[in-house]
């Protein structure tokens, strides 16, 4: 049996035996890596502010927007293939919770559900520690320290979108995908700490911080394209990229002094994006 | 009657202006010698100067690697120079892939470079790509010229 076995497998062409998947380890400056770069900061789980004056023992629950700004097709082209169909949504929408414990230590929790937003699907989970402590001439400093993972997923390297461009993409389309659309998956995984310092103006109920803080990334890009059985075409390789990097970080949280509260923080990696998150949470005190 | 502050309007600005400065911080700068190096050999040995261009541009997944094999074409080290000298081509069998001394006559050039008559209306390779650039062409040529030799 075990002899018939072997000669099954030894009579399959190479294309039909299992293989190891390739992994191609890149660069935050080459044209995969800062790829890789733009979307890993993109989704990254960052405070959006420090907790605005909360009392102990509450309990926020809110929803952040995440904008990812559109790249042009020369950014998508990340070197071996024709330009990659990554704008595929324009948001991030992570649901998440705060818990502020006493002596100014907040607990975060968020998590982007996967539930298709516009032509993404992402289930990415994040959780934070921070703690306020208060300073000079009223401003408060914050250290945080996060962390992320999850993945992404969309059809990035093959898109029937190809089949409206050049001859030679829908011809790649064919070919090489398959005439089926990918199933790639972005896995960020994400270790960051920063430092906030905010100084509220009470007159309007705003808390402005500025940010800097580094975030050791671990990203790997599984290459999804299908057979067209469906299945898994595992010539296409996994794409690697670990990099630490500075980001920073400056915004204002809002309390009107009801349960509402809000934030807002213009977002840097440089290198890879400026972008701008917003929150909005409803606080529940014990 | 609700009251419009002039800390309300202005949050609705810095928030719009916000969305208006995100953006990428990143140029596209592909590189076109894809990290090889951009010079002509003169006598090019097929080991250290032609497979290096195989193996970024040609042999890759979902194209000439083993598995895949695109148009019966497999350009991995392991076999790419028994795949290409001498042999016939499966889109156009009144060419060999690559004649040696004659790179006028020999598919691979005509369907790496920029002449789509001479290609026959077939795509230019890398397909979907940036083409090769003219040195790395040029020590193709020259290398078949000099008798497409497996050194």
């Amino acid at each position: 049996m075990r002899l018939a076995a072997a000669l099954i497998l030894l009579a399959l062409p190479a294309g039909l035996t299992a293989q190891p998947r390739e992994v191609q380890h890149h660069r935050l400056d080459d044209p995969e890596g800062r790829l890789m770069g733009f979307y890993a900061a993109a989704l990254a789980f960052s405070a959006v502010g420090p907790a605005a004056a909360e009392e102990r023992w509450t309990l926020g629950i809110g929803l952040e927007l995440g904008y990812i700004p559109r790249l042009s097709r020369e950014q998508r082209t990340a070197g071996l293939d024709k330009p990659e169909s990554s704008n595929l949504s324009p948001v991030v929408p992570r649901p998440r919770v705060s818990l502020s414990a006493p002596g100014g230590v907040r607990i975060e929790a968020s998590w982007v559900p996967p539930v298709p937003v516009f032509d993404a699907r992402a289930n990415l989970y994040g959780l934070a520690l921070s703690k306020t402590m208060f300073g000079y001439m009223g401003m408060s400093f914050t250290p945080r320290l996060a962390a992320s993972g999850g993945r992404a997923r969309g059809a990035i390297t093959c898109n029937a979108d190809l089949l409206r461009g050049s001859p030679s993409e829908a011809l790649y389309y064919g070919a090489i995908c398959h005439s089926r659309e990918s199933d790639d998956h972005l896995e960020p995984r994400q270790l960051s700490g920063e430092l906030l310092v905010s100084r509220p103006v009470r007159a309007w109920g705003l808390t402005p911080f500025v940010g800097v803080g580094a975030r050791r990334d671990d990203v790997r890009f599984d290459i999804g394209v299908k057979r067209a059985d469906g299945s898994r075409d595992t010539d296409h390789p996994i794409l690697r990229m670990r990099t630490t990097r500075p980001f920073l970080v400056a915004g204002a949280s809002w309390n009107g002094g009801g349960r509402t509260s809000a934030g807002g923080e213009l977002f840097h990696a440089p290198g890879s994006l400026l972008t701008v998150r917003v929150r909005v949470d409803v606080n529940y005190n014990r | 009657m609700r009251r419009t502050t002039p800390a309300r309007g202005s949050r609705w600005i810095a928030l719009s202006l916000a969305f208006a400065t995100a953006c990428a911080d990143f140029d596209s700068g592909v590189d076109p010698a894809f990290g090889l190096p951009d010079v002509v050999v003169a006598t090019p040995s097929f080991g250290a100067d032609i497979q290096p261009i195989l193996d970024r541009r040609c042999s890759i997944g979902g194209c000439h690697s083993l598995a895949s094999a695109q148009g019966g074409l497999v350009l991995h080290a392991s076999v790419s120079h028994d795949s290409l000298v001498g042999v016939a081509s499966r889109l156009r069998p009144a060419f060999v892939r690559v004649a040696p001394f004659d790179p006028g006559n020999s598919w691979l050039v005509r369907m790496i470079g920029a002449d789509p008559e001479a290609r026959f209306g077939h795509q230019r390779m890398p397909l979907s790509s940036m083409p090769l650039t003219p040195n790395q062409i040029a020590t193709i040529v020259n290398w078949i010229e000099q008798g497409a030799r497996d050194n």
